[in-house]
């Protein structure tokens, strides 16, 4: 991505090395072999700070000797990393960080992949002279549920501590305290929770911070390492699972700057425990009892014969692309039905257009970008990782961060600019900004245009955050990450036009620039790709119109269709209106379900097929970028767990549909020959790193992709909300958000659970005091009848006049309201 | 809280399940606190006289010190939440330094200086001396500094205070007298307990050469390199 750096030539212990000009020496030393010790240094975290100097090298021409992980090379440069003086100060720096280590190794986690025990074996003096005492703390103590800390192990290195405050930025941790009392620690012993925090055990270079769920559990030499990629949520982070015994006891970042930066959230990390849970359905079950393959396939075969095209599927965020390519063919070729969507449905035309490639952005051109829109999504909790990204875009100073939401987002504190909108107003806001940015493009070009408070409707307000926000976005020169979500919902299509209009107002169609939607779903951008979409097949091909979402949950409920084949997908928890959706389920004739857990949706189901977790996964995914990313299965299937891909090419062999597909490599080669932007792709070429399809020559066959109708204006008809979406005093309009916690994976995971949240009710302070209401307080919102009860958190940055509940919770769920703007919020 | 090895499978299943998301200290929210307004103002002063807002930090902590008489921790939540900062930032700050406490201590605070000037001209009898007047623990008052049992005193052997010339010294709620003799430390603490100004021929802001009150002091003004003649 960057441009091609110049290179210089150094002489390294006699060895000649070449190294990008600007690198630093212990990284170019590697060049030739050379291995420098270094503690503090950890690129990821930021510049580097010289902190321990274990890193100490002569260098020709300067007499004192200076620290390698700080030193840029220079052309001609002569180092020396094993002279008499260096090997003194290396085998003193380590002989003083051991002055108050326990050496307790034998007892201690890090034991065998310990960096200091290896810097100790290598660059160490090998005996101390110290015979005083040593610090000595109280220890092991929790400092979160997750994480806990040995401060007599601790070398203070302040990895830890530089990564709470430069890179999450939640600054809980901190070092306490000065010279030998030193230690790192929270403010008043509280403990330190925040999203991110996890891979403060990975950075540690000692055993001073260990993870709960892995303390005592294996030995180096006891595991094996298997890379794979997240799919827990869209961020798609590369991983790599530690496996002992056929179990994976422990989740690792696998360093991919192109994705994630080397960092993971704390769902990634600890969120493998689901996968031995007892809970697990591990084999097919039939009418509510266990069953073998064979009557379960014959069953299912039977009854989806009978339904026909009255059948509809529903794919979850986390089928992969194989799975989700099987089951589109098993609806479209084998029962002839087109009712196939993803929970990440968008309108297929808009959905085309908004994949073009000139239009995508890569998560590194966040890095370089001069301006980062944010618009109806909160990064941290639907693609957390990102959030991370464009905190530090934020920090190198080089980005200019605008956010838009309905919803108060984590950023917003990073941010030149907020327009907070009411929820159910993002296609009035969008279109109110694609006419401020189009009018000042013309006003560049000579030519006024018109301004966004022309725009119809009650938007004034949306007309001045517009030009607030307009006037940060560089054009040709910025990034715009926007929820997927914004196209739900009567306005969804109007919105999703606009941001396209946005787009090409602000000339995103360049290197270095572009969009990036966030999808609900971790793989939703590829299962839209390989066809889960209603009205196009793979490749976004033109298919006979088929059902969405909501036509579907209505076909169920009608009885115009018998079918539904839930892929990974609860809707009852999970979508708009479970009531709804529930009673859909109920009175389908049948139910077919994939999942790994019992459910609300799998209750109502007839069949249930046991689902893969995505550790025992072969397959690809599509990062919301375009990168194509491989699934590698790191532990075999627990009981008789089978893999989707077979199961669901399996079944089209019994409807009589051959798909030829035997293997996910062959299932690979089917997509690449579908899809004509995933042409010729194999899994080599995927490899560890991924691969962007945009970047790849087939991009250009799907020039057309890009090929938007000229000026093609956005349509304001659905711009004119219902009377019920005015605003009165007592009448308070809803908006509904995806919290981090509050998912099933967290419910699955013992050692997440805390971090579940409980329903909360999001007011304004101003309409909390009119209302009498304070924070805390016991609360009902009531819509139409419906309930849900929750607690009241003010938010100064809230909206007036907008509630905010959580969805998917595991109680109190607020998509069992119905899909309704207006809500009354009750003290009981 | 206890280590988790000393604690019974149930025990640390207890503790885990008592630390709540929630408890994790962000940045509070200041509408969530009642900020006493004096205390609010001059921590904003202080945030406007500086282009880094961090570096109001100190002058934040010493607000919250000379409200609360130590840095509490209510008040360095509060101060947080007026900053706009996490309450950890302030205490790695507030740790740092000796001058901050972060734990209760008397109301009349006196460091005695035990560094090489003064220790040779009779610090150790000094701080004795203090310590015996005031009713606090000389191995203490040594070490980490003690407090008297009513509460009135602190008393702390500190490190060159940067006043030798007048070793043995001592600073008195931020006021430095010296040379002084045990007599003095008696003295001293008397009239601090009386309510009344100590050791005001002994304070060395009082004196001539410090700009006290001498009406035939004339002002020396810095020479060239900014240093005094
Ligand atoms: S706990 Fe680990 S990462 Fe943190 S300062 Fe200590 S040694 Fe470094
Ligand atoms: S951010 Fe998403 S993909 Fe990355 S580790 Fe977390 S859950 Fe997994
Ligand atoms: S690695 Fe260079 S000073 Fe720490
Ligand atoms: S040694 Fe006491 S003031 Fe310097």
């Amino acid at each position: 991505m960057s441009a091609e750096r110049s290179k210089v030539t150094l002489v390294v212990d006699g060895v000649e090395v070449t190294a990008d000009d600007g690198a630093m020496l212990v990284d170019a030393a590697k060049e030739g072999d050379v291995e420098i010790p270094v503690f503090c240094y950890e690129p990821k975290l930021g510049g580097p700070v010289g902190a321990c100097r274990m890193c100490l090298v002569e260098i020709e021409g300067i007499p004192k000797l200076q620290t390698a992980c700080s030193t840029p090379v220079r052309d001609g440069m002569v180092v020396y990393t094993r002279t008499d003086r260096v090997i003194e100060s290396q085998s003193a720096v380590v002989e003083f960080l051991l002055v108050n280590h326990p050496l307790d190794c034998p007892v201690c986690d890090k034991g065998g992949e310990c960096p200091l025990q290896d810097i100790a074996m290598g660059w160490g003096p090998g005996r101390s002279r110290m015979t005083e005492p040593k610090r000595h703390f109280r220890k092991p103590m929790p400092l979160s549920p997750l994480v806990r800390i040995d401060r007599e192990r601790c070398i203070l290195c302040y990895r830890c501590v530089r990564f709470s405050q430069d890179v999450a930025e939640d600054e809980q941790l901190q070092l306490l305290e000065r010279g030998a009392s030193s230690h790192v620690g929270t403010f008043d012993d509280h403990p330190y929770i925040a999203p991110f925090h996890g891979n403060i055990i990975e950075l540690c270079p000692v055993g001073a911070l260990t993870a709960e769920a892995y303390r005592f559990r294996a030995r180096p030499w006891d595991i094996e390492d298997s890379g794979s990629v997240c799919t827990l949520c869209p961020s798609q982070c590369n991983v790599m699972f530690t496996v002992r015994d056929e179990h994976v006891q422990r989740v690792l970042a696998r360093d991919n700057d192109d994705v994630d930066a080397g960092w993971l959230c704390d769902k990634g990390r600890f969120g493998f425990q689901m996968i031995t849970s007892e809970e697990r359905i591990v084999e097919p079950r039939v009418g509510g009892s266990r069953a073998g393959w064979e009557a379960a396939l014959d069953a299912v075969a039977e009854r989806l014969r009978s339904a026909g095209e009255r059948t509809a599927a529903i794919v979850g965020g986390q089928t992969s692309n194989e799975e989700g390519y099987l089951i589109q063919r098993l609806l479209r070729g084998a029962l002839g039905s087109a009712n196939i969507t993803s929970v990440d449905e968008l309108e297929a035309g808009l959905a085309r257009r908004l994949a073009a490639p000139e239009l995508g952005a890569a998560v590194p051109d966040l890095d370089a970008a001069e301006s980062i829109l944010v618009v109806g999504t909160d990064p941290l909790n639907s693609i957390p990782i990102l959030d991370l990204r464009i905190r530090r875009a934020i920090r190198q100073g080089r980005a200019r961060l605008v956010v838009a939401s309905e919803r108060p987002t984590a950023l917003d504190g990073g941010a030149e600019e907020t327009a907070r909108y009411a929820p159910g107003d993002a296609a009035g806001f969008l279109a109110a900004l694609a006419a401020e940015l189009g009018n000042r493009r013309q006003a560049g070009a000579g030519t006024p245009g018109r301004a966004a408070d022309e725009v119809p409707g009650d938007g004034s307000d949306w007309a001045e955050g517009a030009r607030r926000i307009a006037g940060e976005l560089r054009p040709g020169k910025t990034v715009i990450v926007y929820g997927e979500r914004l196209g739900r919902g009567p306005g969804g299509d109007s919105a999703l036009a606009s941001l396209l209009e946005c787009a090409r107002a602000l000339d995103l169609a360049t290197a270095g620039a572009g969009v990036i939607g966030v999808p609900e779903g971790a793989n939703g951008r590829g299962l839209r790709e390989v066809g889960c979409l209603p009205g196009a097949g793979p490749g976004f091909a033109e298919a006979p119109a088929g059902r969405g979402l909501d036509r579907i949950k209505q076909g169920l409920l009608d009885g115009e269709l018998d079918a539904v084949v839930l892929v990974h997908a609860d809707p009852i928890r999970n979508l708009p209106d479970g009531p709804g959706w529930a009673e859909a389920l109920r009175r389908a004739r049948t139910v077919i379900a994939v999942s790994a857990f019992d459910d609300a949706s799998t209750e109502t189901a007839d069949i249930v097929f046991p689902a893969e977790s995505y550790a025992e996964k072969e397959g690809t995914v599509t990062h919301p970028d375009g990168r194509l990313q491989r699934l590698r299965p790191a532990v075999p299937h627990p009981g008789n767990v089978h893999p989707i891909w077979q199961v669901l090419a399996e079944l089209g062999a019994r409807l009589g549909h051959e798909t030829g597909i035997g293997s996910v490599p062959e299932a690979v080669a089917t997509i690449a020959a579908e899809v004509p932007f995933y042409a010729g792709i194999t899994p080599e070429e995927i490899g560890g790193r991924g691969v962007r399809w945009q970047e790849r020559p087939a991009a250009s066959a799907v020039a057309e992709l890009a090929a938007v109708p000229p000026e093609q204006r956005t349509s304001r008809t659905n711009l004119d909300r219902d009377d019920s979406g005015t605003l009165t005093a007592d009448r308070l309009r809803l908006g509904t958000y995806p919290a981090l916690w509050a998912d099933e994976i967290t419910d699955r995971n013992v050692a997440l659970r805390f971090l579940a949240p409980a329903q909360t009710v999001e007011l304004a302070p101003s309409d909390g005091e009119r209302l009498g209401l304070a924070s805390g307080d016991e609360v009902e919102v009531r819509s139409n009848g419906t309930g849900v009860r929750a607690r009241v958190a003010l938010n100064e940055r809230m909206r007036p006049g907008a509630v905010f509940l959580i969805e998917a919770t595991a109680a109190e769920n607020a998509n069992a309201l119905p899909a309704e703007l207006n809500v009354e919020v009750i003290k009981p | 809280m206890r280590p988790t090895d000393e604690l019974t499978a149930a025990e640390r299943r207890e503790l885990i399940a008592s630390m709540r998301p929630e408890d994790a200290e962000g940045v509070p929210a200041l509408g969530e606190l009642d900020v006493p307004a004096a205390l609010r103002e001059q921590i904003e002063t202080a945030m406007a006289r500086y282009p880094q807002l961090r570096s109001a930090a100190i002058p934040a902590l010493w607000a919250v010190q000379r409200h609360y008489g130590w840095c509490t921790p209510q008040g360095v939540r509060e101060a947080a939440a007026v900053m706009g900062v996490t309450p950890a930032y302030l205490e790695a700050v507030a740790t740092f330094y000796d001058l901050i406490a972060t734990s209760p201590i008397g109301r009349h605070r006196i460091l005695v200086c035990h560094n090489i000037s003064c220790w040779m001209n009779g610090a150790d009898e000094l701080l004795g001396a203090f310590c015996d007047a005031a009713g606090a623990d000389r191995d203490d008052a040594d070490q980490h500094g003690a407090s008297s049992a009513d509460g009135e005193f602190f008393v702390k052997g500190f490190e060159c205070l940067g006043a030798c010339d007048i070793a043995p010294m001592a600073s008195i709620d931020q006021r430095y007298y010296g040379p002084l003799e045990a007599a003095d430390a008696v003295a001293a603490i008397e009239a601090l307990r009386d309510g009344e100004e100590p050791l005001s021929d002994k304070a060395l802001a009082l004196r001539p050469a410090a700009g006290g009150p001498d009406p035939s002091a004339t002002e020396r003004a810095p020479d060239a390199e900014g240093h005094d003649a």
